[in-house]
């Protein structure tokens, strides 16, 4: 795996063991979209990103939450594995602006697009907090209704 | 007119961007005053010799600080007010055919600054969000307008 620069100090939690690569670097999406199971176009409150129809085009916690609402998700306690749940985590900086997604694997793994760097497969959402994204501020859940239609 | 810079032993990056590069004193003292007095004629109406590669060199200096900066972002409006990201929007029309050559290549998200720059937006509503139909879009549009 090729560890891309800067990466020990944006990332001082992502240490051998917590984390390894999933996919190559690509600017055709980003972390929210790859947290819904998309891979085709970034997320993003911006007129340069798909963003669901009716929720507020704003950079707040509260926007991203309600993205992910279109797809079925209910704000949850914490990031524990539950049976028959898939789950994310939403991250903001220290001024509580958003700045990352995290989705949660069937095997309780998480995965991350990391920007328009690669994508990892990481142990926890905590091993993401730093200086880059600040840390968890929100999780969601649903049903493992459509498992199948979402990418790994 | 030429620039101060012309004859003188040192990169054109570190001429023109002295704080970034390790020097004694002096040297950097030389350097600063000499800056000046090039970044004085880069931007006189006077001024034609060797402006491409100075453009070109500054251009080069800015993506690469915005691209390593914001490497691991995800957010548009970070990445867009990103100071280096608005420092080239600042060059103007001249720096068009970089943007739109790094854009060819890399797929970055070029697109507000190309907006901001020309004040046109190529990109049909069906294909926004989509990078690469956006991009396909501003190079199509550059070739319509004789850019390059």
């Amino acid at each position: 795996m090729i560890v891309p620069p800067d990466f020990r100090r944006k990332f001082p939690l992502l240490v051998p063991g917590t984390f390894h690569q999933a996919s190559p670097a690509t600017t055709a999406y980003n972390c929210i979209a790859w947290a819904a199971g998309v891979h085709t176009v970034p997320w993003w409150p911006h007129q340069d990103a798909f963003w669901p129809p009716g929720v507020p085009i704003e950079d707040t916690i509260d926007a991203v939450v309600r993205a992910f609402a279109t797809l079925g998700y209910g704000l949850c306690a914490d990031g524990v594995p539950e049976t028959d749940f898939e789950k994310i985590a939403i991250y903001a900086d220290f001024g509580g602006t958003p700045a990352h997604a995290a989705r949660q694997l069937p095997d309780g793994m998480w995965t991350s697009k990391l920007g328009p760097n690669i994508d990892i497969v990481h142990t926890e959402p905590r091993v993401l907090n730093g200086p880059e994204y600040g840390t968890v501020v929100r999780f969601m859940r649903r049903r493992q209704a459509s498992l199948s239609n979402i990418a790994r | 007119m030429t620039y101060a810079v012309a004859g003188r032993r040192i990169s054109l990056a570190t001429f023109l961007f002295p704080e970034r590069y390790a020097s004694t004193g002096a040297e950097l003292g030389e350097v600063d005053e000499a800056g000046l007095r090039a970044c004085g004629h880069y931007f006189s109406e006077q001024t034609v010799s060797r402006r491409p590669q100075v453009l070109e060199t500054v251009f080069r200096h800015l993506a690469d600080e915005w691209i390593e900066d914001t490497q691991f972002q995800s957010s548009l409006t970070r990445i867009t007010n990103h100071p280096s990201y608005r420092k080239i929007i600042s060059l103007g029309n001249e720096v068009v055919p970089l943007i739109l050559g790094d854009l060819a290549a890399n797929r970055r998200p070029w697109f507000t600054a190309l907006r901001e720059i020309t004040g046109a937006d190529p990109v049909q509503p069906n294909e926004r969000g989509n990078v690469a139909a956006m991009a396909d879009s501003w190079l199509r549009w550059a070739r319509d307008n004789n850019i390059r």
